[in-house]
């Protein structure tokens, strides 16, 4: 494959600005980030190997750039400790006093389906957004960035107790949305 | 005779039991690490009598694909 031209870079740009929206949960930070990664593969095209297609190594990059743009943010706005009563609160409200579910999960039946709807990916967008920043920014690491809990923990300060409760909250409030917004209404998937 | 036994095996097992709160942040544990076997069998067991939890484990495992399908496509 041959090196990326301007337009090929251009035409990615679309692309990397929604996975850094995606990841960031801030359009301006998102923009700038996206920018030093074009910027960035402007300079090192020569590198570029070939192995991979343009969009893999661009969003290689992009994901270099966005962990370093938490990193600075991390230290702009440190993760404070009584956040996680919060957590635990929102985990607790979920359960009644003796440890049982208050909505009782159902049987979502054959949810792959549903990935090829484009409904349902409205929903899962909406629902996604529920999270508050902090939650979601944890979550996006470990769900779509894939670090590993030793990578999370290192790059916020965190414990791992933290990023578990916090993981922990974000699905289950992420079932609790796509259960009612979408499994619970469809009668095709609700067995005994 | 049969009531009087399972009776006396249930009260064994009390202390194994999870609660579904304890049960689901296993299970979402399990996403990011190992879990131990004392954690592994009391999980199972609970597992086998609640269908809650057997309902969040399928739903985790399927919140995991929906975002590494969105993320690549």
């Amino acid at each position: 494959m041959s090196d990326p031209g301007d337009q090929d870079l251009h035409q990615h740009r679309a692309y990397l600005l929604r996975y850094a929206i995606l990841q960031l949960r801030d359009t301006e930070l998102a923009e700038d980030v996206v920018q030093e990664t074009l910027l960035a593969a402007l300079e090192g095209r020569a590198q570029f190997s070939g192995k991979s297609s343009h969009k893999t190594w661009l969003t290689g990059i992009l994901k270099h750039k966005i962990i370093d743009a938490m990193r600075r943010r991390g230290r702009e706005q440190p993760l404070t400790t009584n956040a996680d009563e919060s957590e635990a609160d929102a985990i607790d409200a979920m359960f009644s006093r003796d440890g049982h579910w208050q909505q009782f999960p159902a049987n979502w039946g054959n949810p792959e389906k549903s990935l090829e709807d484009k409904k349902f990916w409205i929903v899962f967008e909406m629902c996604s957004q529920l999270m508050p920043p902090r939650t979601a920014r944890v979550f996006i690491m470990r769900e779509v960035m894939e670090l590993s809990t030793e990578e999370i923990c290192k790059e916020l300060s965190i414990t791992p107790t933290n990023l578990w409760v916090m993981l922990h909250r974000a699905r289950l409030s992420l079932r609790q949305c796509l259960e009612i917004k979408w499994f619970g209404n469809k009668r095709e998937n609700q067995t005994a | 005779m049969l009531p009087y036994i399972r009776g006396r095996i249930f009260i064994l097992i009390l202390p194994f039991r999870l609660s579904c709160k304890d049960a689901s942040a296993l299970l979402s544990q399990a996403q990011e690490r190992a879990l131990g076997p004392y954690e592994r069998f009391r999980l199972r067991l609970h597992l086998i009598l609640c269908n809650g939890c057997s309902n969040f484990l399928r739903q985790l495992d399927f919140i995991r694909t929906a975002f590494r399908r969105h993320r690549d496509s």
